[in-house]
């Protein structure tokens, strides 16, 4: 029949049914007229014409199911039966739903996020038409010599690009960074806003609408720091301003520029980078008005080999040109800028490596996300373990649903016997379980509307503010549809066959036989090994990532972690300068140093654990390197006392100290590492490192080794390091310090007197966020914990549901075999022994399953590998406790069943029987 | 649902139904039941249940038209009244069957 009859049929459905009725009314009454007719009496004469006509209900329901309406009825009366049936047994229920809904709502609350970084386009014009020319998975500032391909890009090589590529109908940038500056609104007191610097296209290229006002266009884009406007984003016009269109020419002013609110963009519009919410927008050409001291814009190619790579492009295909044309345009325009965006003065070498540079275009859909790849990769062993809880979630509930077909052993025979075909009883039964699984769907979106963000808010790591947007779009809801309809197939479909699968004469016996459904006990015993299987998979793999965990927070970076704060100055953006730096860096050192509760205070320029770090070409006296790597080594520029207010003793020689100024000779300490790599049991003392940048070098003598310290990351080797005096550096004074200080107390109470001891010298100071070490270190582990602490959830989830499949599977056998109990028991058997051979079974379903675990746990470490620290892939101590703990949990699960074996009273089991 | 040409007994009870309505007419449902017993005997019992889905079926292929007309004893009844399609439907499961029989009968002389 063709689709549309039987969709037309469907409007009928009523008169359909009507007609047949009196259809096959009319035949009966005529069949009994004939026999009244040959002498039978009316009764005799109806029941003849009944019996030769057959079923008539039967017949209907056969010729009625072709059409739709009937299918759907027949579906509504699958679901009553199936409400009633759940109603009737509400803890089955509920416990089949909640475990559903765990599985379902964990794997949709990763999936959200999944959704969120890789899949979610940009709320912009055409956001598939949006390509880049950096990669939109990295963030942040890179100075200096780049090669390979580029991640970001400076704003000399952008004009040129977008002066002279033909492929693009638009090509925007923007910063690949989200500032945070103290501004003031209105001549309001100070307040911390986040604003982005866009070229003035940045919203014409994207296609964003002003909500109010306008956003930029060319007039934004005259000369440098002529264009104070700012456009404020729809979220902070509406928290800020109230959402209030008198918001619009308000003065805000940073830095001593006063700034003036143009528009407002685009409601859901928060830039181009999916995890960062600007507050407002401001043109590129304020760049140096924002950044005193940095002019950003230009390039002198004269002076300086280094560029400052800080922009994200974002650009729009011109009609008719593909990506790859317009890679071949942008390869030859690159490769131009970079053959004249360097000083001739280059040497051969260094040339050869900055001419080794490309830009990649990509499709740019999902805007930018610093770090995406490794999320990602996090995302997907997270989305392993809500998997590996959702299939031992589907186990239990298909345990559960086969003891309860084989409940309804009797029911099924039944039904089959007057005439249910079984394919009727299959849809029936599958009807049920895709019912509980969309309750459990429904259920697990609940979960996931709140799992998401909470996962969002742990995986944010040591991002500063980290806000996905996780809401459940349609492509979630599809998600979670999907994965429960599977789910109900999956647990549904071999109950639903075995369940209909029964021999008449047997059910509709009167005795329930042990005998008659051992092959479901198999079955149920398998899936229990298989979940045991699982379980272990799940707990190995939390089990690898804590012990990994611990390992980070056991290493011993070289000095006390305690008591030791960390605060960032900008002396540039202040207007500080050659000498007055190098006055700044000494006196905010000295008022440091004198402020009570503080024990020592001296800087470098990277910090520990902050992020930031710095490397040169060096070439050590007495030593031939062999490789290209051979050539570098990591430095800092420190001020005195660093190592002993640190915490890090030396050596061998001396610290650099208050001496070591711009006029005396130039002087380095190395750490351990340096040494054992440059001088390899040669004597480091007195000898000579040359640093090189570009044309610039310097010469020190070495005065000092020090022990090795950890200051930037706690998984490889220390690296060769070496340290010089903030006021000999190569470049001149040190334009930025983080400032090391030691308290005598918790330092985080000294927070307030550090911040106010340094503003006092001047106000225009720009501060990092005052942290303690141990702050930096915890956002140093930040993903790794956060890592081991979902995985360590999910891992007691699973086993949990896989204790909850055991106990009934082992409940289940034992009422199932209270008879061959009260035998055993009559034949002298004695409690103890009736325990442990309940307790066998469970040790070897135990056993086997894990066997299966460990096989799968080898594959997972591997596939894990690169998120370990400090373990062998099948780390024997993780292993064995898993194992131990899976035993324990699984040997509680079965001795609940195996007492209540030994309690079976034999008198009562064999009267039974 | 497809055409059953491979369903014998299916396709006996529709070349049966359609020939009915070929020789005689419109006709309802107990009309062909009648006919058809009244023809064959004992020999072919039709269960008469089984008529009416094979009717709504043929009725559904577009073979026969379905049409309710006052009938003799001044009830309504559905008559059933071959289409162009179903002449040629005969035409084509009498050709099987006929080769079909031809088919086993050939078998079963061969000794």
């Amino acid at each position: 029949m063709g689709w549309f009859k039987r969709i037309t049929n469907t409007f009928r459905s009523n008169k359909l049914q009507r007609d047949l009725e009196e259809e096959l009314r009319h035949h009966l009454d005529l069949r009994t007229a004939d026999y009244e007719g040959s002498g039978m009496t009316p009764d005799e004469a109806r029941l003849a014409a009944t019996r030769q006509f057959g079923n008539p209900t039967l017949e209907k329901e056969r010729a009625r199911t072709m059409d739709i309406s009937a299918w759907l009825e027949t579906l509504l009366k699958d679901l009553r039966y199936a409400a009633r049936q759940f109603l009737r047994n509400p803890v089955f229920t509920i416990v089949a739903v909640l475990s559903l809904a765990i599985g379902i709502g964990a794997n949709t609350s990763i999936f959200s996020l999944m959704n969120a970084v890789l899949l979610r386009s940009l709320p912009v014009h055409d956001p598939h038409e949006l390509v880049a020319l950096t990669d939109p998975n990295t963030a942040g500032v890179s100075v200096g010599l780049s090669s390979g391909e580029r991640g970001l890009m400076s704003y000399a090589e952008y004009e040129q690009i977008r002066d002279h590529a033909k492929s693009f109908s638009g090509l925007c940038v923007v910063e690949a960074e989200l500032d945070r500056w103290q501004v003031r609104i209105h001549g309001a007191g100070p307040e911390d806003a986040r604003p982005k610097l866009v070229s003035e296209n940045y919203f014409s290229v994207l296609g964003v609408e002003p909500f109010i006002g306008r956003v930029f266009n060319v007039e934004d884009a005259h000369a440098p720091g002529q264009n104070p406007y700012v456009v404020l984003s729809y979220d902070y016009w509406k928290n800020r301003f109230g959402g209030n269109a008198s918001a619009l020419g308000t003065p805000i002013r940073i830095l001593g520029t006063t700034y003036s609110v143009i528009g407002v963009a685009a409601p859901g519009f928060h830039g181009e980078n999916i995890s960062e919410y600007p507050d407002f927008w401001l043109p590129m050409m304020m760049q140096p008005s924002v950044m005193p001291g940095r002019d950003w814009l230009r390039e002198d190619l004269s002076k300086n080999f280094e560029k400052v790579m800080w922009l994200h492009a974002f650009g729009r295909l011109a009609p008719g040109v593909t990506l790859a044309k317009a890679q071949a345009e942008v390869d030859v325009l690159f490769k131009n800028i970079i053959e004249n965006g360097y000083p001739s003065t280059l040497s051969p070498e260094t040339r050869k490596e900055a001419l080794d540079q490309k830009l990649k275009l990509r499709e740019a859909s999902t805007g930018a996300f610093g770090g995406r790849e490794d999320f990602a990769q996090q995302l997907m062993i997270l989305l392993g373990a809500s998997g590996v809880v959702l299939l031992i979630a589907c186990i239990n509930v298909a345990n559960l649903l086969l003891a309860r077909a084989s409940a309804r052993n009797k029911e099924v025979g039944v039904r089959l016997s007057i005439g249910a075909s079984r394919g009727r009883l299959v849809r029936q039964f599958l009807t049920e379980s895709l019912l509980l699984a969309f309750m459990g769907g429904m259920v697990g979106l609940l979960i996931a509307w709140g799992g998401s963000h909470l996962f969002a808010a742990l995986l944010a790591g040591n991002r500063d503010r980290f806000d996905l947007n996780t809401s459940l779009d349609l492509r979630v809801l599809a998600f979670t549809m999907g994965i429960s309809l599977l789910t109900g197939i999956l647990f549904g479909l071999t109950p639903a066959l075995r369940g209909t699968r029964v021999n008449l004469n047997d059910s509709l016996r009167d005795g329930e036989r042990a005998t008659a459904s051992s092959g479901r006990l198999n079955l149920a015993k398998g899936l229990v090994v298989l979940q045991m299987g699982l379980s272990l998979l799940a707990i190995t793999g939390a089990g690898l990532l804590l012990r990994t965990l611990w390992n980070l927070q056991a290493v011993d970076v070289g000095y006390p972690k305690e008591k030791l704060l960390l605060v960032g100055v900008d002396g540039t953006t202040a207007g500080y300068k050659g000498p007055q730096l190098t006055a700044l860096w000494r006196d905010l050192t000295a008022r440091l140093q004198s402020l009570p509760g503080v024990t020592g205070a001296t800087y470098s320029i990277n910090g520990l654990f902050s992020g930031s770090e710095s490397a040169d070409v060096v070439e050590v006296e007495g030593f031939t390197p062999q490789t290209q790597k051979d050539r570098g080594s990591r430095f800092d520029l420190i001020g005195p006392a660093y190592f002993s207010t640190v915490g890090v003793p030396m050596l061998r020689g001396r610290e650099i100290g208050q001496q070591d100024t711009a006029a005396a000779p130039r002087v380095v300490v190395i750490n351990e590492a340096f040494a054992k790599k440059f001088f390899a049991g040669r004597d480091p003392m007195g000898r000579h490192i040359t640093e090189r940048f570009g044309d610039h070098k310097a010469i020190y003598e070495v005065v000092g080794v020090a022990r090795n310290l950890r200051d930037h990351n706690l998984k490889t080797d220390v690296f060769p390091r070496f340290y010089v005096s903030g006021e000999q550096g190569m470049e001149g004074p040190n334009e930025f310090a983080t400032f090391e200080i030691r308290t005598a107390g918790d330092p985080r109470q000294m927070f307030e007197g550090i911040r106010k001891t340094i503003l006092s010298v001047n106000q225009d100071l720009q501060l990092d966020p005052l942290r303690t070490l141990t702050e930096n270190l915890d956002r140093t582990t930040a993903q790794p914990r956060m890592m081991a602490r979902l995985c360590t959830l999910f891992g007691l989830v699973a086993l949990l549901l896989a204790a909850t499949g055991l106990y009934g599977v082992l409940s289940y056998a034992v009422t199932r075999r209270t008879n061959e109990i009260g035998v055993r028991m009559a034949l002298g058997a004695g409690r103890g022994q009736v325990v442990s051979m309940i307790l066998r079974e469970t040790g070897i379903m135990i056993l086997i399953g894990a066997l299966v675990g460990v096989a799968g746990s080898a594959g997972l470490a591997k596939l894990i590998q690169s998120r370990l620290f400090g373990l062998k892939t099948l780390d024997p101590v993780t292993i064995t406790t898993a194992l131990a703990i899976l035993a324990f949990v699984a040997l509680v699960a079965g001795y609940i069943p195996a007492m209540r074996a030994a309690r079976v009273n034999p008198v009562r089991a064999l009267r039974h029987e | 649902m497809g055409k059953h040409s491979n369903d014998r007994l299916q396709g006996t009870l529709d070349l049966l139904v359609l020939k009915s309505l070929a020789c005689l007419g419109p006709m309802h449902g107990y009309g062909i039941s009648n006919h058809i017993q009244s023809i064959a005997g004992d020999a072919l019992r039709v269960e008469e249940g089984s008529l009416y889905p094979a009717l709504h079926r043929m009725a559904q292929e577009g073979w026969i038209l379905a049409e309710w007309r006052p009938s003799d004893n001044n009830r309504r009844a559905r008559y059933y009244a071959l289409t162009a399609a179903g002449k040629k439907q005969l035409a084509a499961e009498q050709r099987r069957w006929d080769e079909l029989t031809h088919a086993v009968s050939r078998v079963l002389s061969f000794a």
